[in-house]
């Protein structure tokens, strides 16, 4: 049995669409990051042996979690990515609390990679002898530069996700290319060992499980494709292309970096404490340089452009359906772009910014803003991971275009090691300060939903219409 | 060496490979239960990988987690070798049931696979299965074994020839499938009638006096079997019927034929068909032939027939046909 169409035209499709190779752009774009810095904390947690173990089950994991996105991706390619699924799924409360999820995930990101790119910015700054910039100034000029990218037009978004990919894993290769020489195996063992580990396993098995959260570093928010299926030529073929590409690309990126700058000079051990593990590795290579400031840069930049157009796309959806104000679903006509929650989303960053200016000294907010964004984006793995089971329970004859290799035990198994993961986030000490964030962000965002959107609720979206018709056929496709 | 903790590059990838096999395999599960038994076979291939990894990685994981419960590497590592060697048999179980059984049989040809082939096929792949484990894991010689089976096997034959003589002719009926349960059937000279069962050693028919006929396998092996269900274009049927020879041929056929067709109970492809036969004693003869689609009803069907034919004759007219004999007595005298 099928389930029709929506007869609505999503508005977003207007303008020419994009094939597989830009949105593995897109998808390699947004979670490079995380090979630049955020993985190397495992190491002290796991030494390099149970990072590589943990890595290998993260690879598992995010390959549960591409197959999953890629068959609800071809069944319901809406702008709204996760939030369609959980709706369809769970209803207007499911959806509601994956877009909350969802948008902590890239707003909290966004917040997050700005400020890292305003340090680094600092930094050359200060190394040229240039002048002082105000952070304030820095940020309104990455929105500006990056939301004009992002609203411009499609194609020139796309373009410049190829680019910052391109550069990325140039990056990336280079880094390698250059460090190899001074890779000896005995720096690779270089964490010490407790009473309970070894040289390869230096705090035992326990410390694999810490090294999980640090693990999927390399591949979060590999998910931005599945917000990407409305401007997808053929989404029943790119989207699960590219997803596969993509995580093939940082899966073997991620393997290369954690191996060569473990086991090159100043060794695993001085790397599982820096800041900034790559530029660390080239210092010893190239000695102190301005340019290599450059390098965390460039991995925040990739992040930032392509986080900036899955919360628009967020936004854009929400407020198509009604849970945000109609107004914000505005599409450019000769740009095929979301230019009001584009702007909306910039400017809700940047007064989050402006918030943390007003931080305790003693809080880390960068870091409690990251480890947001990370439990948000877990958050939206387990609606996925949901959803697909959910419907596959209650939905066993609908006919699917494409279907995960794994199917609902891969879902299962993906659900579990999610919430295993997102449970060790949070009993990993500083990271409860994040997590209590969270609850407070879904306990207004519930309370402002309850009192001013029920009554808005549209019914004629292309997400609406389609889990709408799926409710009305649900008789004849549960047997 | 027996240790907790991997402490070489490849026990850490042995490591990563059992979390994973075991994540897997209780996601399996979990889904096997949720789906009432479908995944089966992916539970039996999980199972067996995931012995089979914790049997390779035996030098670590028996110290880690399983010393208490094993009173030997050695021993832990045979039980994990026969869990993965069954659990690989329970998978190729499975995977002919899929491919097979509810494959070829049931998705493909609508029909469902005979007891006995698949009988015999499960005990087959479990008996493999069990003898590679006894070769293999406990390295018990099967020489003895399978030349006791062996010897087994002859004496068995020659006391019960004629049984597996029936039972190996079972499978060739199974396997060539001249008839299907249901079918209307006539073997060799025997009464016609419908099969409703194949066992191991006879097949079954109910003859049309409701009586039920058991022939042996192998006489339905060697015997022609005509088969009346699997007819695309329906069962010709035929009748004769003689009229008086007073009217023009065409006239009656045309008349015979729009009965037949107006009757609603044959085939209109292939459509009735009448041919003038021969005259004699005063009578025109026709042959009428007709399909129909069930042949379990072709009694039925020939008297409404006949009734219509009647009936039709009736109407227009036209006399049955009373064969006319002039006897001439000669008076020799």
């Amino acid at each position: 049995m099928t389930v029709d169409s929506p007869t609505t035209e999503p508005e977003i499709t207007r303008s020419s669409r994009v094939g597989t190779a830009m949105l593995w752009a897109l998808s390699v774009g947004a979670s490079v990051g995380g090979i630049f810095s955020g993985w190397n904390p495992g190491l002290a947690q796991a030494g390099f042996g149970g990072m590589l173990v943990a890595t290998l089950v993260a690879i598992m994991l995010y390959l549960f979690l591409v197959m999953s996105i890629a068959e609800l991706a071809v069944m319901m390619p809406f702008a709204g990515g996760t939030v369609n699924y959980a709706r369809t799924a769970f209803g207007v409360w499911g959806g509601f609390l994956a877009a909350i999820s969802a948008l902590i995930a890239y707003t909290f990101a966004m917040t997050s990679l700005m400020g890292i790119m305003t340090t680094e910015v600092t930094r050359i700054l200060v190394e040229l002898n240039g002048p002082n910039i105000p952070a304030p100034v820095l940020w309104a000029v990455f929105l500006l530069g990056f939301g004009w990218l992002n609203l411009k037009d499609r194609r020139t978004f796309f373009i410049a996700a190829l680019v910052l990919a391109l550069v990325t894993l140039a990056v990336l290769f280079v880094t390698a290319i250059a460090v190899v020489p001074s890779f000896e195996p005995a720096a690779l063992l270089s964490i010490p060992a407790n009473l309970n580990g070894n040289e390869w396993l230096p705090h035992g098995l326990l410390g694999i499980a810490f090294a999980i959260p640090f693990a999927m570093w390399f591949f979060l928010s590999i998910e931005v494709v599945s917000y990407a299926a409305e401007d997808a030529l053929t989404p029943d073929k790119s989207v699960p292309r590219s997803l596969l590409m993509a995580l093939l690309t940082l899966a073997v990126c991620a393997l290369i970096i954690l191996t060569v700058l473990s086991g090159a000079k100043p060794g695993a051990l001085m790397i599982a404490k820096a800041t900034d593990p790559l530029s660390t590795s080239l210092e010893v290579v190239f000695g102190k340089m301005s340019l290599l400031y450059l390098v965390p840069l460039i991995g925040a930049v990739a992040g930032f452009h392509s986080v900036i157009y899955s919360a628009s796309r967020v936004v854009f959806s929400l407020s198509r359906s009604g849970y945000l104000p109609s107004g914000l679903s505005t599409i450019a006509d000769n740009r095929g772009t979301p230019v009001k929650a584009g702007i909306s989303v910039c400017v809700v960053v940047y007064a989050i910014s402006c918030l943390t200016l007003f931080a305790p000294a003693n809080v880390k907010i960068v870091e409690m803003l990251i480890n947001m964004a990370a439990i948000g984006g877990l958050l939206t793995y387990i609606f996925v991971f949901a959803s697909y089971v959910k419907l596959h329970a209650s939905y066993p004859k609908l006919e699917r275009p494409f279907t995960s290799t794994f199917g609902g035990t891969g879902a299962i198994a993906g659900l579990m090691m999610t919430a295993v993961g997102l449970l060790l986030m949070v009993v990993y000490a500083q990271h409860l300060s994040a997590l209590l964030g969270c609850l407070g962000v879904f306990l207004v965002a519930t309370v402002l939903f309850f009192i001013f959107r029920p009554k808005h609720l549209r019914a004629d979206s292309p997400d609406e219409i389609y889990a709408r018709a799926l409710q009305n056929k649900s008789s004849s496709l549960t047997e | 060496m027996i240790h907790m903790i991997p402490n070489t590059f490849i026990e850490v990838l042995q490591l990563a490979i059992v979390i994973v096999l075991t994540i897997t395999a209780l996601s399996e599960l979990i889904a096997v239960i949720a789906a009432r038994g479908h995944g089966l076979l992916n539970m039996g291939l999980q199972l067996a990988a995931l012995a089979a990894a914790l049997h390779i990685s035996r030098d670590w994981v028996y110290g880690l987690a399983f010393q208490n419960i094993f009173s030997s590497q050695a021993h832990f590592s045979e039980v994990m070798l026969t869990i993965s060697m069954v659990a690989t048999g329970f998978g190729v179980d499975q995977l002919v049931r899929y491919f097979i059984w509810e494959g070829h049989f049931s998705r493909v040809h609508q029909i469902k696979a005979p007891g006995l082939l698949v009988g015999i096929v499960r005990v087959t792949i479990y008996v493999i299965c069990v003898l590679s484990v006894l070769q293999f894991v406990y390295g018990q010689t099967i020489t003895a074994l399978a030349t006791l089976s062996g010897a087994l096997a002859v004496v068995l034959g020659l006391s019960a020839q004629t049984t597996l003589g029936e039972m190996f002719a079972g499978i060739a009926i199974a396997v060539s499938r001249p008839f299907h349960i249901g079918d209307w059937v006539k073997i060799g000279d025997l009464e016609e009638g419908e099969v409703i069962d194949q066992t191991w050693r006879t097949v079954r028919i109910r003859t049309r006096d409701k009586t039920v006929m058991n022939i042996t396998n192998r006489i339905v092996a060697e015997r022609p079997v005509k088969n009346f269900s699997h007819q695309l274009h329906g069962v010709r049927q035929s009748e004769l019927i003689a009229v008086s020879n007073v009217l023009e041929p065409a006239v009656v056929e045309a008349v015979l034929i729009k009965a037949l067709m107006a009757s609603g109970l044959v085939l209109a492809d292939p459509g009735p068909n009448v041919l003038f036969k021969r005259v004699y004693e005063g009578l025109s003869e026709f042959g009428v032939s007709y399909s129909i689609a069930n042949y379990a009803e072709r009694v039925i069907i020939a008297d409404k027939i006949w009734k219509i034919i009647h009936a039709t004759l009736r109407d227009n007219k036209i006399a049955f046909g009373l064969a006319e004999r002039r006897l001439e007595v000669i008076n020799s005298k």
